[in-house]
């Protein structure tokens, strides 16, 4: 299993996206900038969602929903093709980083906990107001994605 | 609910920005120990994340770590002036990781000095 691992970050860091990466100084220096702002979109768009299910215990939800949830999405549009080109650079040393095993955790547990909910819910979740026990949810969704974050950004200083 | 879920947030964002601030920059190198080296380039990779030469210290092979090919540009610091052969004066610190891995601070190349941080 971790052989595979070790194979895919190979595979990409000898990729011609790694190469290009390497040498294309505006490639990965705009890569680094769209990064953060991706990230700002996530965790703002989640957060201001989440912070809105707590405060409210659900109440009104859906309609912050409407506006928060499609700039978290088009965060994440951001993040996946950004996180490769920077993953790509040196796949094999930033894939085996601690800080890089953390934010994948971090992410894996936003991601179940989403699955979690809807499944708990089910179609309860298509309502305007959402029910009050979507709370432990929003705050485990928050505290995912804070710390992805910052997982990430920790990845530079280890 | 909404208090309790605050407080476990800040608490383990707080512990990471401790570890974040500790490590700040030179985590994995050890600025007590700025020294210098000169020498010819040996070799030179211009890539991302970092500028990479290797140069000869002491009779041995040590890598130096400049700035971000972005950042070597803006400073004026191009490919053709660290070409293996060019000889070079570096100072920074050791790698409290790598052996023979140095961080650079600045680099001088024909007279000229670069600060890379």
């Amino acid at each position: 299993m971790f052989a595979l691992y070790a194979d895919g970050l190979s595979l990409l860091e000898h990729s011609a996206l790694g190469h290009v990466s390497r040498h294309s100084a505006w490639l990965f220096t705009s890569a680094n900038l769209l990064h953060v702002l991706g990230a700002a979109f996530v965790v703002g768009g989640i957060g201001v969602f989440d912070l809105k299910v707590l405060r409210d215990h659900g109440t009104g939800a859906a309609a912050v929903g409407r506006v928060a949830i499609p700039i978290a999405a088009a965060g994440l549009a951001i993040q996946i093709p950004t996180g490769l080109v920077l993953l790509s650079v040196e796949a094999t040393k930033l894939g085996v980083n601690p800080a890089f095993y953390a934010k994948l955790a971090f992410i894996a547990v936003g991601l179940v906990n989403l699955i979690a909910l809807h499944a708990r819910f089910g179609s309860a979740m298509r309502g305007e107001d959402l029910p009050a026990g979507v709370k432990v949810f929003a705050a485990v969704s928050f505290a995912a994605w804070v710390l992805t974050l910052l997982a990430g950004r920790m990845i530079a200083y280890l | 609910m909404f208090s309790r879920a605050l407080v476990l947030a800040a608490v383990a964002s707080s512990m990471i920005s401790a570890a974040a601030f500790a490590h700040h920059g030179w985590g994995s190198y050890d600025a007590g120990k700025m020294f210098t080296i000169r020498s010819p380039v040996e070799n030179l990779k211009w890539e991302n994340p970092h500028v990479h030469i290797d140069v000869r210290h002491q009779g041995a092979i040590w890598e130096a770590v400049l700035a971000p090919p972005f950042r070597m540009d803006t400073r004026g610091l191009k490919p053709e002036i660290l070409k293996p052969g060019a000889m070079v004066t570096v100072e920074g610190y050791p790698s409290t990781k790598v052996e023979r891995e140095m961080r650079a601070e600045r680099i001088t190349v024909d007279g000229k000095i670069f600060e890379l941080h």
